[in-house]
């Protein structure tokens, strides 16, 4: 075998062997203690990234065979990956939605469960007096960063506006006036709290945990939707069909469901899922 | 002429990894654009795809963006690789050096970068914004990120092109009283001309790729700043035969660019021999 060829086989080898074992792209790792591992792969929403992070290590304590990787992305990506093959064990969308459409795939594992609710807040960046009400954002001028209308924390938010838009004291055409502010349509929730972080815009729509989060809480300043305005977004997790180990994906959702879990999910800023018992169904997500 | 026949020794004993390689290589790519193709004609509505208002607005947009970016770069970027070819100055060395750095760079690096330095809140923002400009989630600000990814693919080619002139043919020119702007049009040009034009169209079609920098830089709003590859990838998210639609024409402009290159340098092939 000629030097070049061998080269060529093994760069293809090592290629292979990536694509056999690696962790989804984009993933990073939480892990556990040493020795001999398993992995489980999880893919969840961009706004849990820190609380999921947390959850990992926790659970990787209590199981030290068990390293827990994680691919965190919009949900609407991440449901689009699983669309197109992506291997992963564990799912938890930031709306019903997308699992929904994962489920219609038939590629779920568990029923879906709720296991976590969040509100939306306006960001603005500290120190920037643009934005100061509600009604600014709709004020000629103004710079707002949303997430796509495909994410779910966009689609939460431009419910939100249109909520609004028919609230007393706001102009009917709010919602329109705001959406034409909107500068950028980022392809996830913490797109736009580090657009709003940055300054880059006057405001941003995201969800609480987003803008409470330890690397954004200094910079960005919340502006509240009242609870009739603001639609509690809904996240299910479930087990995907694919999974080589089902008992330990069911085991992190047990986790992520049990004490321990939750405590993680609300100091992170969380409030408990609308029906903690039952299952998380799609057909409820237009409620508000 | 080496190179036909049997010709080449060092060919010999690695022939077989040779075409092993080509055939391995040339399956990897060309399956890949032999699917998407397939998959994008099987989809119902492909013509509906390409001609959506979305579809229609991010090709009009990319094809403004990039020509407005290729033009400012060949408007600067000729001069400057002029000086590269021909002068060895100390400092113009130094700045040689890093000319290539955004090949090597990630774009999503560009875009930070560029935040950094024209943001709101970047180094020239306050400065910018004191005469009114505000460059992020602006089609200026996509012209920017394409510029800072792109020209240097120019740039080195043209300054390959010019520094393979032979120089005495401009000093025999202005000799003979050719002023020095006419040297360039009917001396240098001409003979650079196969590099200039191959680094224009590697930058045009890098500008038209460019995706990491200017959703980082310039956001992602439809008709604004969403160009082709922005929205291929927000179109996957909703529609996978939208985006399958969008990425076959993108696949056609960037072969067509390629067709059209080819025929060009192997016209002035023709004519010179």
């Amino acid at each position: 075998m000629t030097v070049p060829f061998a080269l060529f086989a093994a760069a293809l080898a090592t290629a292979a062997t990536v694509f056999a074992c690696g962790p989804a792209s984009g993933g990073d790792v939480a892990t556990g203690a040493g020795g001999r591992e398993t992995t489980l792969t999880v893919f969840a929403a961009a706004s849990l990234g820190e609380s999921f992070r947390e959850l990992g290590a926790a659970f990787g304590a209590d199981n030290p065979e068990v390293r827990v990787a994680f691919n965190f992305a919009g949900s609407q990506t991440l449901r689009t990956q699983l669309e197109h093959g992506a291997s992963a064990d564990v799912f938890a969308s930031a709306d019903r939605q997308q699992m929904a459409a994962v489920k219609e795939a038939g590629l779920l594992g568990s029923v879906p469960q709720c296991f976590a609710a969040n509100r939306l807040t306006v960001a603005a960046p500290d120190g920037s007096d643009a934005v100061q009400s509600l009604h600014d954002l709709a004020s000629p001028g103004v710079t707002i960063a949303l997430a796509a209308a495909e994410v779910p924390a966009g689609a939460y938010a431009r419910d939100a506006l249109r909520l609004l838009a028919n609230a007393d004291g706001f102009p009917n055409d709010f919602a329109d006036a705001a959406l034409s502010n909107v500068a950028t349509n980022e392809a996830n929730v913490r797109a736009v709290a580090q657009k709003v972080a940055l300054g880059e815009v006057d405001a941003g729509i995201v969800y609480e945990t987003d803008a409470a989060a330890d690397q954004y809480a200094d910079a960005i300043r919340m502006i509240e939707i009242p609870l009739q305005f603001n639609p509690a977004a809904q996240y299910p997790i479930a087990a995907l069909a694919g999974s080589g180990r089902p008992e330990m994906a069911l085991a992190f959702i047990g986790f992520v469901q049990g004490d321990d879990g939750q405590t993680i999910l609300r100091e992170h800023g969380f409030t408990p899922p609308a029906n903690a018992a039952g299952p998380c169904h799609a057909s409820e997500a237009n409620g508000g | 002429m080496v190179g036909r026949g049997n010709g080449g020794a060092a060919l010999g004993a690695l022939a077989p990894a040779g075409v092993a390689a080509t055939v391995i290589y040339t399956l990897f790519i060309g399956l890949p654009i032999l699917a998407l193709l397939v998959r994008a004609g099987q989809e119902e509505g492909f013509l509906a795809g390409l001609t959506g208002p979305a579809a229609l607005q991010a090709l009009r947009l990319t094809a403004i963006t990039s020509v407005t970016s290729l033009a400012i770069v060949i408007v600067a970027g000729t001069p400057f690789a002029l000086l590269l070819a021909r002068r060895r100055w100390t400092l113009l060395r130094m700045v040689d050096a890093f000319v290539e750095l955004p090949i090597v760079l990630p774009p999503v690096v560009a875009g930070v970068a560029m935040l950094m330095a024209f943001g709101r809140h970047g180094l020239l923002g306050p400065a910018l914004a004191s005469v009114g400009i505000s460059l992020p989630f602006t089609t200026g600000a996509v012209i920017f990120a394409q510029i800072f990814v792109a020209a240097p693919f120019y740039i080195r080619a043209a300054r390959i092109g010019f520094a393979g002139v032979d120089s005495t043919y401009e000093e025999v020119s202005q000799t003979l009283g050719v002023s020095p702007w006419a040297t360039f049009w009917r001396v240098t040009l001409p003979v650079a001309w196969p590099s200039l034009l191959t680094g224009a169209t590697l930058a045009w079609a890098r500008a038209v790729s460019e995706f990491g920098a200017t959703i980082m830089f310039a956001g992602n709003l439809t008709g604004r700043t969403q160009t082709m590859p922005l929205a291929i990838m927000t179109t996957m998210e909703s529609s996978l035969g939208d985006a399958l639609a969008l990425a076959a024409l993108m696949l056609l402009m960037s072969a067509l660019a390629l067709g059209l290159l080819g025929f060009l340098l192997r016209r002035r092939e023709e004519a010179r021999s």
